[in-house]
């Protein structure tokens, strides 16, 4: 393995896990739901993404390369849908939503 | 039962009092039951629909209702402790409520249901010995573990001549170049099949339990029910799934096909197959997957795939077992159409293990009390 | 036996305890789902990758889905403290 990839990839995945790091005290620190979920799902869609290429510059190989994007593709289709969802099952439901943030009246 | 938990005997016995007590504060309740049934008085005919044995309780008088509730005051004392335990059978206090007191069972459940509870003597004694018991046990199988050969070890007793024939004479014998499927199809395959039809008891068992009549034209359905029927109300969910679920699929058929050659196999892929179903199901609703796949047919696909597998080993024994030729042959190892009948076993299994997820989950969904 | 593998059977045990003492039967289904998740690391880790495939799609997804369900269906999802839980009591 060259020099560039090793430093490449590590460097990649210290953000990538920097940024989960986040994500977890985001989730501890923050309150409310909806804050919450964001927190969780942008950092994750972001820090999978930054391990995936961390983990490509190790690998290395095309047919590794491409199981990571495709692991990587799969993860931001289905992390953003599942948030969307926990936040709509939240808004639906909570008839105090105005107490914890600005609702905007939808037609 | 935290109307009966407040102290022990003294709720128990005053329970029948509580209803009355408490009549005012009852249409609270009914609004709160509007989550499961938008109408507030037709939620009692719903109710009815269910439970047979509740139209029998309304027969009876208030006092009739009275007299059960003392009757159970003969075990008031652990009844109490036992309530804390149990929510179900919150159920059956439900039904000494008077007649002109509509309450949807659903509300019934506890809300306070851990209040402290005065023990008595023998209980704790029962806690203490709990306790101990429990860490002996956990002691007893640490010690176990702990001289246990290392993992891998050549000394240990695993590793016979069993073993070692399946190592070296694997391929040979069954033609899979992935151990695992080798011997779980082929040396061992009783034990596979087995398995399958554990899966398939289970299914039927859920059926008997859960399937229920259909409904009677002109009964109002219930939010839930809608959700069920349509899946999420949501677009984009809708959309991603769209997208997803065929790789879902595809993904699921490449790990059972190509079960002989990689990790993985019919239990795996089979896994898989359902996950996507019931994701399908999920977002899509019943309207959605009845045009393709239902419990009835499940129950066929997994009769088909046992019976399929029965046969072909039955075969399989009849002919390789007793080292006469099989007329299968093995093929090449590691291309798709090698070994033998592990290929056909393995989607007979994937098949078995696919139906029995989405059963399971389609009938736990269409259940409702 | 590596530092990350002592890491995950430190969890793995953290979790298996923890779902004893839950009280909230929706947290314990979620740690149970998270101790599975934890074992499939392992299985792979014990060189079994076909038990890791099938313990992350039964224990993970499946098994959380039907416990989930049915937590649903005996109305044990709602729990004390929110708003109409108290109206009614």
């Amino acid at each position: 393995m060259g020099q560039f990839r090793l430093i490449a990839g590590t460097v990649f995945i210290v953000a990538g896990l920097f940024i989960f790091g986040v994500a977890v005290m985001g989730l501890f620190r923050l309150r409310y739901v909806l804050n919450r979920v964001h927190v969780a799902a942008k950092c994750d869609s972001l820090a999978i993404m930054l391990v995936c290429i961390g983990l490509m510059f190790y690998a290395g190989d095309p047919g590794s390369i491409l199981k990571l994007l495709l692991i990587t593709a799969f993860v931001w289709l289905a992390n953003p849908v599942a948030s969307h969802l926990i936040c709509k099952i939240e808004v639906e439901t909570n008839d105090h939503l105005e107490d914890e943030c600005e609702v905007e009246e939808l037609p | 039962m935290s109307l009966l938990s407040e102290d022990g005997k003294k709720t128990v016995l005053s329970f029948g009092d509580w209803v009355n007590a408490n009549s005012p504060e009852i249409p609270p309740e009914i609004d709160y039951a509007k989550g499961g049934d938008p109408k507030g008085p037709g939620a009692h005919g719903h109710d009815d629909h269910g439970h047979e044995d509740h139209g029998h309780e309304d027969h009876g008088h208030d006092d009739h209702g009275h007299e059960e509730a003392h009757g159970h005051d003969g075990h008031g004392h652990d009844d109490a402790h036992g309530h804390d335990a149990h929510g179900e059978h919150g159920h059956e206090h439900a039904h000494f409520e008077p007649h002109e007191i509509v309450m949807p069972k659903r509300e019934k459940k506890p809300k306070v249901k851990r209040e402290k509870v005065q023990l008595t003597g023998v209980e704790h004694s029962y806690r203490v010995f709990a306790v101990i018991s429990g860490i002996l046990l956990a002691l007893v199988l640490l010690v176990t573990v702990a001289t246990l050969p290392r993992f891998g070890s050549a000394d240990a007793p695993a590793v016979n001549e069993v073993s070692r024939r399946y190592l070296e004479q694997g391929l040979t014998d069954t033609g899979a170049v992935n151990a695992v499927a080798g011997i779980i199809l082929d040396y061992r395959a009783f034990d596979t099949l087995g398995e399958s039809v554990v899966l398939f008891t289970a299914t039927v068992t859920v059926i008997f339990l859960l399937q229920q009549s259909k409904r009677k034209n002109g009964e109002e359905k219930t939010e839930d029910e809608v959700d069920v029927n349509t899946g999420v109300r949501s677009l984009p969910a809708k959309v991603i799934i769209g997208i997803t679920f065929p790789f879902i699929l595809l993904y699921g058929i490449y790990v059972v096909l190509n079960g002989h050659l990689s990790p993985g196999g019919g239990f795996s892929g089979g896994t898989i197959l359902g996950g996507g179903l019931i994701l399908c199901h999920m977002v899509n609703g019943e309207r959605f997957t009845e045009r393709f796949i239902t419990v009835k047919r499940c129950t066929q696909i997994m009769a088909a795939g046992l019976f399929v597998y029965i046969g072909l080993k039955t075969y399989s024994i009849l002919t390789g077992a007793n080292g006469a030729a099989s007329a299968i042959p093995l093929g090449t190892p590691g291309s798709i159409f090698s070994a033998g009948l592990i290929l056909p076993l393995n989607i007979c299994v994937g098949l078995v293990v696919a139906c029995t997820m989405y059963a399971l989950y389609n009938l736990f969904t269409s259940w409702r009390s | 036996m590596t530092l990350i593998e002592v890491l995950l059977l430190v969890f793995l045990v953290a979790c298996a305890v923890s779902v004893f003492f839950i009280k909230r039967l929706l947290n314990a289904v979620i740690v149970f789902m998270s101790y599975s998740s934890i074992m499939a690391v392992l299985w792979i880790s014990l060189e079994s990758p076909d038990l890791a495939i099938t313990e992350a799609a039964v224990g993970c997804g499946v098994t959380t889905m039907l416990f989930i369900l049915t937590l649903k269906k005996i109305n044990a999802l709602r729990e004390e403290g929110t708003d109409q839980d108290e109206s009614t009591i």
